[in-house]
């Protein structure tokens, strides 16, 4: 009888014991303003994550990781893409959650989730109402900015991504998501009319434009850096005329199976920045005979360039289960100014404005 | 967190020594490998001194109809990893990850040749009677993927019996329905079992979502159905031969993680497996030829992620096995192996063969003076493209005393790398080097007897398991993701269970505990990523516990099934963890006969504590649940 007494009362006291075992962590982290900063997204692990927030001060060298979730008590979800900050609000694109999360750039309290997207890539604000979402469904998304609710779609090509507004009109180019496309699609965002679709190079991916307004498109080229495939072809540097609407420049890149990657340009408007060969390359665009020049050589995940400083900002995912590195360079010369720690698969960047 | 969480096992220990001291011990989680009749004589003439939980046949009656994966996180102290309902469920032991582990039906490893696991959330418990977790490193005897250990499923063959059958109807409050039919049928020279199981899950449960609000969780349903059939006929006093086939096909919608809004994926699979067996037994030796077919089918698709894909794969394989016997003392044996894949995925740029092969050699002795067993099994596998290292193994299980038995045992474990690691476009590198590692591991069981009303058993084990040339995808330069043979892992752990029979006061019943503590660390890498030295491998829990109480009085009885599952790493650098989880189930019914039919009506709760919890990291798993379960046995 003792003995059986015994045992259920271990029973009972282990169950007892260690149903008390799970207590939330408390959160004494305390919200901060969050002006003046630079704000990184991490994409967060692919399958089971959540992206973050990294916000960096660079006057006083502050970082904090995850502000979103530190802020909203909730993660930001799946596949963090970009971040755009517009009339004092950033719009964060979650890809894999169908969402862009608008927050207050200052408190980054969040203000309303734009919802029923399917894969959205790029936030692009046209005035103080209206903004384009790039989908890879295949369209761009209107969305009313006073209501913050999609009123309706574009057709784009397939894979629509990086989008760039000059002119009159919205460039958008189609990577072609899991396949290829080699188109750009102009859209004049006065009416949302597709106007004429341009036929670039394979896999368009960034755009930037220049001091005349012309769009510099970025083409990766089909395939994979490293990894040369029979059908590959070679990245592109293409310029568009934004009379003409058709091209009027085409660098093609020596290798076919080297794929360049990103696209900004300084703020000069005379040099464009890109990733190309396990390196950091310019390419000066005022000169006829250019061709890319190697200023830092080192693998980077994602490349982008603030006008305040003259600094890149490239960032390093190391090991893309653990938290990675964002880098500063000197646009002039590549060199490190210095390292900023970052959240998982460090992707984008938003400057103050 | 962490500091908490290991007070509270300490102090959890203190009490469970007392009552120990107090009472009396049960262990039978210590025993050979033989339990396993059906995965041939190799393994049970060459198993002496490893680690193998067999699950109890109680435990296994009143969990009918769930799945292996539930079964497994309930009555046994390893990890299971499991992304929530509708999605996989993968085996981790002793600190290694899902690949590390095999899992065996009759011989037949399961693992699928692309992705290097098997899924355990499809199998279910209704078409098995014996069930076994192999603890620890045995390639040398099993071969490729039993780095951390390895699951037995096997159907006991009866002659002689006249025909039995058992009926299975079960639903539960989340919209999980299940039917199953058994059927067991033989004379002298010819044994029958047969059964199908389907499955219908709706998922239906609600969870709190991240803005405070209940959410039911949407696109979750799966179906699914298997059936198994076996025969052996006695072909004279020393053949036999045997057959078995297995069909299985899942239909499943995979729901949004708790950060997706949405999801329209969706997964079909279908798997068929045959085998055929020969074996001759005489006095001084024996022969086995076996043969077998699988042919394995997946239809992935996302109208959204612009993704439909179709993966075939077909895999044939023979095995031949000759054993020697002298004295009754030594067993020598030898064998080979071979196998042929055939994979069509669209990822491989076109059909890709993997041809494998093995020969193995071993050795067993019994001292007839002590009662100490010893075995030496050497191993070296074949495969194109890449050289496999032999593998040596040596166990011994020495009977200390009536009451205490010792086992060591050492041994070179490997592990093939997948066909998705090889051929995959863009990254798959043909010339990647198997897994490698040194396993070390050594126990002891005490057995106590009270009497003829308590019965108890409590063994130890620890182990050291070293892991080189471990595969991860990490990106390239130009993020070109690529595997790579990078990661150095050590895992090394104290496992601890105990059982207690007891038979008082009109009573039979038993407590079972199991405690498993897993350090499993990152060791030196050569890729990007030195942060992550020393720490603690993602979704290896450091603690895991496990408690089941059965009592059963006449018709009725009842059972409690308690789990502990310690924080989680989800971030290679520990910066993130997901926290500790308690599990509580209740079963309870009765046996009612009627004529030669036996009726069992079952009521559960499971998470009676309603815990919010996740086992993977946004992956929201059902709170409370109610059960109905009749088996009627005829």
């Amino acid at each position: 009888m003792k003995t059986l007494k015994n045992v259920l009362l271990f029973l009972t006291l282990s169950v007892i014991f260690i149903s008390t075992s799970c207590t939330k962590e408390e959160d004494t982290s305390k919200h901060g303003a969050f002006s003046n900063g630079v704000f990184i997204v991490n994409e967060g692990p692919f399958q089971t994550g959540t992206g973050t927030i990294t916000y960096f001060n660079p006057d006083s060298n502050l970082v904090k990781q995850d502000i979103f979730e530190m802020v909203n008590g909730r993660p930001l979800g799946n596949i963090a893409q970009s971040m755009t900050i517009y009339n004092g609000k950033g719009y964060i694109v979650v890809n894999n959650a169908g969402t862009v999360e608008v927050v207050d750039i200052a408190t980054f309290k969040s203000e309303a989730t734009i919802k029923n997207l399917v894969n959205p890539v790029q936030f692009l604000a046209i005035n103080a109402t209206k903004a384009y979402v790039s989908d890879w469904i295949g369209h761009v998304a209107i969305v009313d900015l006073v209501s913050n609710v999609i009123s309706k779609t574009i057709p784009a090509g397939t894979g629509p991504d990086a989008m760039l507004k000059s002119g009159s009109y919205v460039y958008v180019a189609n990577t072609g998501g899991f396949s290829v496309d080699s188109t750009v699609t102009v859209i004049d965002f006065a009416t949302d009319k597709v106007i004429k679709t341009i036929k670039v190079g394979d896999v368009p991916s960034a755009m930037v434009a220049d001091g005349n307004g012309r769009i510099w498109v970025l083409c990766k080229g089909r395939g994979y850096t490293g990894w040369p495939q029979a059908g590959d072809t070679p990245g592109r540097l293409i310029r568009i005329d934004p009379n003409t609407l058709s091209v009027d420049f085409n660098y093609k890149f020596a290798a076919n199976d080297i794929h360049p990657e990103k696209l900004v340009i300084n703020k000069q408007k005379s040099m464009v920045y890109f990733l190309y060969n396990y390196g950091v390359y310019r390419f000066n665009i005022t000169l006829a005979n250019a061709s890319p020049e190697l200023i830092r050589s080192r693998s980077f995940y994602s490349l982008d360039y603030e006008n305040k400083t003259d600094y890149l900002y490239v960032s390093d995912p190391k090991n893309y289960v653990g938290s990675g590195i964002v880098l500063r360079l000197k646009a002039a010369d590549g060199s490190v100014v210095d390292s900023i720690p970052a959240g998982i698969i460090p992707r984008g960047f938003a400057f103050p404005e | 967190m962490l500091e908490r969480m290991e007070r509270r096992v300490v102090v959890f220990f203190v009490f469970f020594f007392l009552v120990l001291k107090i009472s009396a011990q049960q262990y039978d989680t210590i025993q050979s490998i033989a339990g396993v009749e059906i995965t041939a004589d190799k393994t049970t003439s060459f198993s002496a001194g490893l680690k193998v939980q067999k699950i109890d046949t109680t435990a296994l009656f009143i969990r009918q109809g769930a799945s292996i994966a539930m079964l497994l996180s309930e009555q046994s102290p390893v990890f299971l990893r499991s992304y929530g309902p509708g999605g996989v469920s993968t085996l981790s032991v002793r600190g290694t990850n899902s690949s590390q582990s095999a899992v065996f039906w009759n011989g037949l490893n399961l693992t699928q040749p692309n992705m290097g696991m098997t899924d355990l959330s499809r199998i279910s418990t209704f078409e098995f009677s014996d069930i076994s977790l192999q603890s620890g490193g045995a390639s040398a005897l099993l071969g490729s993927g039993v780095i951390g250990g390895s699951l037995n499923l096997s159907s006991a063959m009866k002659f002689s019996k006249p025909v039995k059958t058992s009926i299975l109807v079960s639903g539960s409050s989340i919209g999980k329905m299940t039917g199953g039919i058994k059927l067991n049928a033989g004379n002298s020279r010819l044994a029958y079992t047969g059964s199908a199981v389907g499955d219908w899950n709706q998922n239906n449960f609600k969870f709190t979502d991240y803005h405070g609000n209940r959410k039911r969780l949407e696109h979750a349903e799966s179906k699914s159905i298997s059936t198994i059939h076996q025969a052996e006929y006695i072909l004279n006093r020393k053949q036999r031969l045997s057959a078995g086939i297995w069909f299985q096909a899942t239909d499943r919608k995979i729901p949004p993680t708790m950060t997706m809004a949405a999801s329209d994926q969706q997964q079909w699979d279908q798997a068929v497996r045959s085998s055929l067996q020969w074996t001759y037994t005489g006095v001084k030796q024996s022969f086995l030829v076996r043969s077998a077919f699988v042919d394995e089918k997946e239809h992935y698709q996302s109208e959204n992620k612009l993704i439909d894909e179709f993966y075939h794969l077909k895999t044939l394989q023979a095995e031949f096995e000759y054993k020697r016997y002298f004295n009754k003392q030594i067993t020598l044996g030898a064998g080979s192996s071979t196998r042929l894949i055939r994979a069509d995925v669209p990822y491989y740029g076109g059909l890709e063969y993997q041809k494998e092969g093995s020969v193995w050699f071993a050795l067993a002795y019994l001292h007839p003076g002590t009662g100490i067993k010893s075995v030496l099994n050497l191993r070296q596998d074949i495969s194109e493209g890449f050289n496999i290292p032999f593998c040596p193994s040596f166990n011994i299980e020495v009977p200390v005393s009536a009451r205490i038995t010792g086992t060591f045992g050492v041994s070179k474990n490997f592990r093939i790398p997948t066909m998705n690691d090889r051929y995959w476009i863009p990254g798959g590198k043909p010339d990647l080097l198997p897994e490698s590692s040194w396993n070390l591991q050594a126990g002891g069981a005490y057995t106590y007897h009270s009497g003829a009303n308590i019965q108890s058993k409590i063994g130890i084990d620890i182990y050291s398991l070293l892991i080189n040339n471990m595969i991860q995808w990490v990106p390239g330069d130009a993020v070109l993701w690529s595997p790579q043979n990078v990661q150095k892992v050590w895992s090394r752990g104290v496992e601890i269970s105990s059982k207690t029979d007891f038979q008082m006061y009109g009573f039979n019943g038993y407590f079972r505990f199991g405690y498993n503590y897993t350090p499993s660390t990152y060791g030196e890498t050569t890729s990007n990523g030195s942060d992550v030295q020393n720490k603690q491998l993602i979704y290896i829990p450091l603690h895991k516990v496990v408690e089941t109480f059965y009592a059963e009085r006449g018709k009725y009885y009842t059972m409690f099934s308690y789990s502990l599952t310690g924080k989680r790493y989800v971030q290679s650098d520990n910066q993130k963890s997901l926290p500790s989880y308690s599990l509580l189930d209740f079963y309870a019914g009765g046996t009612f006969k009627l004529n030669k039919s036996s009726f069992r009506l079952q009521a559960e709760i499971r998470n009676m504590m309603n815990k919010s919890y996740q086992s993977v990291l946004y992956y929201p798993e059902p709170g409370i649940s109610f059960s109905i379960n009749l088996l009627i046995s005829i």
